[in-house]
């Protein structure tokens, strides 16, 4: 729980989430994945929901606190 | 068509309901016009902010560029806009506290003030002004291109752009910021609902969602992946389209004085919660509906793109619906130009007639101010809408998102480094801008940007000369 507090993880979170947007694996991939739809929508809308969890995370955690 | 000409008169009523609702509720100070006294709640502001950002690019321009380029716009557009809620923290959070503590009403007080320049803090507006206004008409553009669309003709572009205009002058000049933020809810929900029930009626009309992907993958195969349609996008380009949103959003003053009319840091904290589900959910019917129109209307070459969205619902929903649906589109537009009206509003009435023009000016002569503003703003708008048409997504990524992105150095600086100084951020500003006009204009080779869009080689240098200059330059008290 003290993990949670700590600028630092949301630091290394957010910059992780970042650079995973730029995902060099999937590039020419052009096989579709579900209902048709390439790759690089379902990993977004699935990048984006990390996204979400981490931001609950960090109003629940930290913005609350201010840290420490 | 009447039907839908009737569903849509109504949403414009309702909308000028709004507008006089918001007067009654008024205080008849700049402080409640612009800012609506610092009240607006989380659930307000989250949708204010989200209406706000989604512009006419968001159905017009997006779904033009998706047809274009192909899904992968899906990625830099969703995504890129949900991460730039980071900045509600880190930026979002301190101008509410400051704005708060020192009473500013716009973004150049804030930064002229933190800095003791009132150049800076003219030079600040300029720059927001000189940016904020081609955004203001691409918006009156995207108006006249649906309204002629919605009547088949009946309203040409020209009267298109003027009704939209006037409408949203209308419950911007009697509403202010409560009658903004107000008619923004009722624009975000309409924007979802109306964009699901788009991707609904249009895949039926297609033969089926998953049907109309397949489709595209056999005969499109270049809109599934990337680089994707004409090669556009390279790493490189990816990553500045990731960096552009969170450089350049926060600096549209419209959304600056957001934070500023929060009602608390709750406010603030559970908009960028929500932040990620609305790009998720928003930004996905254009793109299908955009890569989809390819099936439909193939070959459109130009500004053509742009119209795709309701030639897609003209083509497949009934009048009744086509109608409905196309309000969402007028949502996205008119829920940006009105916030863009009185933001420039502010600035003009603040940074210019109460600094330059009429020093000392009492409350109630800059709150008339304000509002002569607002009618001369949106007729200068109306007028850059009817005497250039260009495709919308080449008037935004090419000057007004860089142009903004200028100011993030010194927005930074003035928040959080101390010994920034003025000298440091009107350099960094001034050679950021004359960089960018370099790209654009072609003075500097595009070679100097090493294949990534302007924004990156611009920012990096308003954000070093800032740091030089401020280092060589005496510090601030």
């Amino acid at each position: 729980m003290e993990l949670l507090r700590n600028k630092w993880f949301y630091v290394a979170t957010f910059s992780l989430i970042f650079i995973l947007s730029i995902d060099l694996w999937t590039w020419g991939s052009t096989s579709p994945a579900f209902f048709g739809l390439p790759h690089v929508i379902i990993y977004t809308m699935a990048l984006e929901g990390v996204l979400f969890i981490s931001f609950i995370l960090f109003a629940r955690y930290f913005w609350t606190t201010e840290g420490k | 068509m009447d039907i839908a000409l009737v569903i849509f008169c109504s949403y414009l009523l309702l909308l000028l309901a709004i507008g006089v609702y918001s007067h009654i509720k008024s205080k008849r100070t700049t402080e409640d016009y612009f800012l609506a006294s610092r009240s607006i709640g989380p659930l307000v502001l989250f949708f204010s902010l989200a209406a706000t950002n989604f512009s006419a690019f968001t159905f017009f321009g997006f779904a033009g560029a998706s047809y274009k380029i192909g899904f992968a716009y899906y990625g830099i557009m969703a995504f890129g806009t949900g991460f730039m809620a980071v900045s509600f923290y880190f930026i979002g959070r301190k101008l509410w506290k400051l704005g708060k503590q020192k009473g500013y009403i716009t973004p150049p007080e804030l930064i002229g003030d933190r800095m003791g320049s009132t150049t800076l803090r003219l030079m600040f507006m300029a720059v927001m002004v000189v940016f904020t206004i081609p955004y203001l008409a691409t918006q009156a553009v995207g108006g006249g291109i649906a309204l002629t669309q919605l009547t088949n003709g009946l309203v040409s572009y020209e009267g298109g752009a003027a009704i939209i205009t006037l409408v949203i002058l209308v419950y911007v000049l009697f509403g202010g910021m409560r009658g903004d933020a107000y008619t923004d809810v009722l624009q975000g929900i309409v924007m979802l609902v109306t964009i699901i029930s788009a991707v609904g009626i249009v895949s039926w009309g297609l033969g089926g969602f998953t049907f109309a992907n397949t489709q595209i993958a056999e005969r499109f195969p270049d809109l599934m992946t990337r680089p994707g349609g004409g090669g556009f996008f390279t790493v490189k380009v990816w990553i500045s389209y990731m960096l552009l949103w969170t450089l350049a959003d926060p600096m549209f003053p419209q959304l600056w004085t957001r934070f500023y009319a929060a009602r608390d840091e709750k406010a603030i904290r559970t908009s960028m919660v929500l932040y990620p589900i609305v790009t998720m959910a928003l930004f996905l019917g254009p793109v299908l509906i955009g890569v989809w129109g390819n099936l439909t209307f193939p070959g459109l070459i130009g500004s053509g793109p742009d119209s795709i969205l309701p030639m897609m619902v003209a083509e497949y929903a009934p009048a009744w619906a086509a109608g409905a649906i196309m309000a969402g589109a007028f949502a996205a537009l008119m829920s940006t130009a009105d916030s863009q009206l009185l933001v420039l509003s502010s600035m003009l009435t603040r940074d210019v007639y109460g600094v330059w023009l009429r020093k000392g000016s009492s409350d109630r002569e800059q709150y008339i101010a304000g509002k002569v503003f607002v009618v001369g703003l949106a007729l200068s708008g109306l007028a850059i809408a009817l005497f250039r048409v260009e495709a919308i997504f080449d008037i935004l990524t090419r000057t007004t998102f860089t142009g903004l992105a200028v100011l993030f150095p010194t927005t930074i600086a003035a928040l959080y480094w101390k010994r920034a100084t003025k000298w440091g951020c009107i350099s960094s500003i001034a050679i950021g801008e004359l960089t960018y006009a370099g790209f654009y204009f072609g003075w500097i080779p595009d070679a100097f940007s090493f294949g990534f869009l302007p924004v990156v080689p611009v920012s990096v240098v308003a954000a070093g000369v800032l740091i030089i200059a401020s280092l060589l330059t005496k510090r601030r008290d």
